[in-house]
């Protein structure tokens, strides 16, 4: 495996280079931590996409492979980010305050598209089942990369997903039930 | 499950983001060959540590090697023999034979002992403890067992024994001693066994 032409001028420090994997990766990133529970209401998926992108920036060089596969480096590395602040977190936890800002403000990563309706859909998972459905489903990565993401084997990634997408059916057949008796 | 797919759009990185990102790649350097060096550091450093602890017999179980040849260093061969004391020389006689002048190794020396002993003793030491085989001249008042050298010895002796002045008792055969106690078993005629007070059989 070797590095293709965008990962090398990465390393030399190439803007360029960093736009094309920014433009290839960024926005599922986003989406993915948004869909991960546990993250504090404090410090946001924007936030935690960029501390990542910074730390890939600093630890490229320990990177081997294509840019298509940057991206489950990048997401391994923005999983560990998000176990950090979730830690730092539960020792300082933070209130919401009663007022808020009059009109929405908008971050840097205002166009992804609003993802609440997914993360309702996935609450009723077990943690790991929600974070292999949100990156093989909801943002396309493929097993293999979801593996690399998640710190675990692709065939633990395929059977978290088949329990997941049973009880999603399982929730579905119950739903259509209960609207179909109302 | 095709509807859990979100169609996200390709974002733009913000110029400050990309000029940082830029400047960190170009300045970082793999940290790979940290993982062997570190491993090989705590090792040398345990191997250190237990080498250390051995030698100086603090692991529990192992005795330090340094004890162990303070404890078992053998007595020099030519290494000044003290003078029996007047006293025990009168009390042993005069039909003691002479000792030789140096033993070979592994036999005892004289020293004084109240106790029993098993196996070979080592060189002179006050010892209350239990000896049993090989021994050689000694003021001790304690059991034997098996071949003994002459001493003087007010104990009891089981075996063959060498002569020598003792008051204890006998059994088994015996060679021309003083001897003023009881005997059993085959006795050699001796002249300087003199007028015993005992009872030969």
């Amino acid at each position: 495996m070797t590095d293709d032409a965008v990962v090398a001028a990465a390393k030399r420090g190439d803007q360029d280079a960093w736009v094309a994997l920014y433009r290839a990766h960024a926005g599922r990133l986003v989406v993915w931590l948004e869909t991960r529970s546990g993250s504090d209401g404090a410090v946001g998926a924007e936030d935690v996409a960029a501390q990542a992108w910074l730390t890939a920036a600093q630890k490229v060089r320990d990177y081997d492979g294509s840019a298509d596969e940057f991206g489950a480096w990048l997401f391994g590395i923005a999983r560990r980010i998000a176990a950090n602040v979730q830690r730092r977190s539960g020792r300082r936890r933070t209130d919401p305050v009663a007022q808020t800002p009059a009109g929405p403000i908008d971050g840097p990563e205002a166009t992804v598209p609003s993802s609440v309706w997914v993360r309702e859909l996935l609450s009723g998972l077990t943690p790991r089942e929600r974070d292999v459905v949100a990156c093989v489903d909801v943002v396309g990565l493929s097993v293999a990369d979801s593996a690399t993401a998640l710190g675990l084997t692709p065939v633990a990634v395929r059977v978290a997903r088949h329990r997941a997408l049973r009880r999603l059916r399982r929730d579905a057949r119950l739903a259509a039930m209960t609207v179909t008796v109302g | 499950m095709q509807d859990l797919r979100i169609d996200v759009p390709e974002l733009e990185p913000d110029p400050v983001l990309l000029a940082r990102l830029g400047q960190l790649s170009a300045s970082s350097v793999p940290h790979r060959s940290e993982g062997p060096v570190r491993a090989l550091v705590a090792a040398v450093t345990v191997l250190v540590l237990a080498v250390f602890s051995w030698l100086t017999g603090a692991l529990p179980g192992v005795a330090s090697p340094f004890d162990g040849v303070r404890d078992h260093r053998p007595a020099p061969l030519h290494a000044s023999r003290t003078p029996p004391a007047s006293g025990s020389a009168s009390d042993a006689g005069s039909a003691l034979p002479s000792q030789p002048a140096a033993l070979p190794p592994g036999q005892t020396r004289t020293h004084h002992d109240q106790g029993n002993h098993t196996g070979l003793t080592k060189p002179s030491h006050d010892d209350h403890g239990h000896h049993t085989g090989l021994t050689d001249a000694q003021h001790d008042q304690g059991h034997h067992y098996g071949q003994t050298k002459p001493h003087v010895n007010h104990g009891h002796h089981t075996g063959q024994t060498k002569p020598h002045a003792d008051d204890g008792h006998h059994t088994g055969q015996t060679k021309p001693h003083a001897d003023p106690g009881h005997h059993t078993g085959q006795t050699e005629t001796s002249p300087s066994h003199g007028n015993g007070n005992g009872h030969h059989t």
